[in-house]
């Protein structure tokens, strides 16, 4: 029943949306927009049957799209959106970031209230040149987060070149993080290395309380997942924050 | 075209810095910074140096190539170089952590940053922000290290290639020691691929798994065989390039017959393996490793951190070792980011009982750094070339020469 499509416009998808929250300042720092089918179908049914480099341009019109949706959810204000971008898409079209910038502009949305999350399925192949075109957007106020950290496609070398804003878990290193003692000491080493270069660390994919625990209790307060909040289909979902210590 | 940037740089102080001092050192900061539109911060706590430094790229650059060469400090570190759309400082200030505050209240100009009003707290929230932090709580605070010892040559070094090609040109091995510093020897000699005929690194030809599996198993054969003949009493470490699972038994039982074969026990043998590819099943790989290591071979992830060899290896394959390579290693003395991520990565691999190995060390200053952080195990063109066909007659040990 799919077909391979090949024009942007004819796709039909929508979005929900994931808190991202600061606990010990009990406030949602961002909401991150999840690609989803119009009747909120997975991702992976819509992105499934897209071949490069459609999918590239595709990538470009989905964080237009989730721009335009979360600031009629939201008031502008307060409003901070994290945007997912395939960074072989960028490579090929050095311009999506600046197109994202403008798209923000059009519903009076500053370059600063946008953070792009680098997925990454593909390694970047030239990063000199992701660098140089990523250093631009920052220029403008961008910030950017590095996702599935530590999933090994982002290697940490990618860090000696470039330092994002914050990187993202994977949450294969959180999942049950407080009975295993390696993926204790990887996280660890990682918050060392982001201290160190000004970092934050967001710890996503977050379930369970002993996990929320045990990561909160190592300093980690950036947080993602349904422990706190599930994606909202076409909405920004509220979050009932747990309780902490002062 | 050059944007906004600012320039992070930690280093230590070469004498004593008075209060007097600082505040010369500011006056004149001041006057020149202001000139070139340069503004930021220097903060001054114990002997080390933070300086943030903001404004157009390439004055930015210019300067700082000017103050590195400054001989009040030394051990200049650029921790982070990075556009940013606007400045967090307005003018150039200095800040000077634990002093008296009668002291601070009697010199003009300068203050307790952290505790002082109109400093830390209100600067934006954001990487320069975080990195004071992290200074002011101990981290890159640096020592006066010790002077490097004559320069060596630097020569570089064939580098090991972990694939064979599909229609193989004859194949040797050199060997290249790994030495242990702590106490002075050589633990172990990795077998390094090269073309017989050129001396020059074999290449890849990838599409062709059943060829590649054969030649898995040859190469690990030849190493050994000819490792015993050269009379190797060291351990012996065989590059494994970890692309497919489904051959791993067979590959891995060539290498036990081989070992067998010619003497090695298996504690003596490291299986360094290389992931150019993320595997399908990647716990399955990682129980035939485990089976390898019942019997007492050692397991280590090669260039780690680079490619696929990611932080998820050490969860899933709990090695004994890893081994940081030229992209991690290279003038790691001068690179702050660099530093960041092998200092998280030594944090990692202490706390789970790993050893790191630094790889493709040139120069002296690269060990130095290595040592001060606990690092004992090197490998490099510093210490001793790889031999084709020969085990290394002579090992460079700083401080003294061994034969």
């Amino acid at each position: 029943m799919i077909e391979r499509q090949n024009d942007p416009r004819a796709l039909a998808y929508s979005f929900a949306f994931q808190p991202i929250v600061d606990i010990r300042r009990a406030l949602i720092v961002s909401q991150e927009a999840l690609v989803r089918g119009p009747n909120g179908e997975s991702a992976f049914s819509v992105l499934e049957p897209l071949e490069a480099p459609f999918i590239y341009e595709v990538d470009e019109q989905l964080r237009a799209d989730a721009i335009r949706l979360a600031s009629t959810l939201g008031q502008p204000t307060d409003l901070h959106l994290n945007l997912n971008l395939m960074p072989r898409g960028l490579e090929m079209s050095p311009d999506s970031i600046a197109s994202t910038i403008a798209a923000a502009a059009d519903v009076r949305l500053g370059a600063e209230a946008i953070t792009i999350e680098i997925t990454e399925s593909e390694i970047i192949h030239d990063i000199s040149l992701f660098v140089a075109i990523a250093n631009e957007s920052r220029s403008a106020g961008v910030q950017f987060a590095i996702d599935d950290f530590g999933a090994g496609y982002a290697g940490l070398n990618l860090l000696a070149e470039f330092q994002p804003d914050a990187i993202k878990l994977d949450r294969e290193l959180i999942s049950a993080i407080q009975t295993s003692g390696p993926r204790q000491a990887i996280v660890r080493g990682v918050q060392r290395t982001c201290e160190d270069l000004g970092i934050d660390i967001i710890a996503e994919g977050v379930e369970t309380q002993p996990e929320f625990d045990w990561l909160f209790g190592e300093g980690i307060e950036l947080f993602q997942g349904y422990f706190f909040a599930r994606p909202g289909f076409q909405q920004l979902p509220e979050v009932l924050f747990p309780l902490v210590g002062a | 075209m050059s944007g906004l940037v600012h320039l992070i740089y930690s280093s230590a102080a070469t004498r004593e810095m008075s209060s007097k001092d600082l505040v010369a050192l500011l006056a004149l900061a001041r006057e020149k910074n202001a000139s070139l539109d340069i503004t930021g911060m220097l903060l001054f706590v114990e002997g080390s140096f933070l300086q943030v430094l903001e404004g157009d790229g390439d004055a930015v650059d210019a300067l700082f190539e000017h103050i590195a060469r400054d001989d009040r400090h030394t051990s200049v570190v650029t921790i982070i170089r990075e556009p940013i759309p606007r400045r967090d400082f307005s003018d150039w200030s200095m800040g000077y952590a634990q002093v008296s505050a009668e002291e601070l209240a009697s010199i003009d100009g300068l203050n307790d940053f952290f505790q002082g009003q109109g400093c830390f707290d209100d600067l934006n929230p954001g990487r320069t922000k975080k990195l004071l932090k992290a200074f002011n709580s101990g981290r890159w605070r640096s020592r006066v290290a010790t002077q490097p010892i004559d320069d060596q040559p630097s020569v570089s070094s064939p580098q090991p290639t972990n694939s064979l090609p599909t229609e193989r040109p004859p194949v040797s091995y050199a060997f290249q020691p790994i030495i242990d510093l702590d106490d002075e020897r050589v633990t172990s000699h990795e077998a390094i691929e090269l073309d017989k005929t050129t001396k020059l690194p074999t290449t890849v030809q990838r599409d062709d798994p059943a060829a590649r599996t054969q030649l898995q198993m040859e190469s690990h054969t030849m190493a050994m065989g000819l490792a015993a003949r050269l009379g190797l009493s060291t351990g012996l470490t065989l590059n494994y390039a970890v692309y497919r699972c489904d051959d791993a038994e067979r590959t891995m039982q060539a290498t036990v017959d081989a070992a067998e074969r010619y003497g090695f026990r298996p504690d003596r043998l490291t299986l360094e393996l290389d992931h150019d590819q993320l595997l399908d099943d990647p716990q399955w790989f990682a129980s035939v490793l485990q089976q390898q290591r019942a019997f007492g071979m050692r397991i280590s992830i090669d260039n780690f951190g680079a490619g696929r060899s990611g932080h998820y290896l050490i969860d899933t394959y709990k090695p004994d070792g890893v081994a940081l390579n030229e992209g991690l290693v290279r003038h790691i003395e001068t690179n702050g980011a660099r530093q960041a991520i092998v200092r998280g990565i030594l944090q990692t691999a202490e706390d789970l009982g790993i050893d790191v190995v630094a790889k493709q060390i040139r120069d002296q200053a690269e060990v130095d750094w290595f040592r001060s952080e606990g690092v004992h195990l090197f490998q490099g063109a510093l210490f001793a070339e790889p031999q084709f066909e020969q085990l290394a007659s002579e090992v460079f040990i700083p401080a003294r020469e061994l034969t």
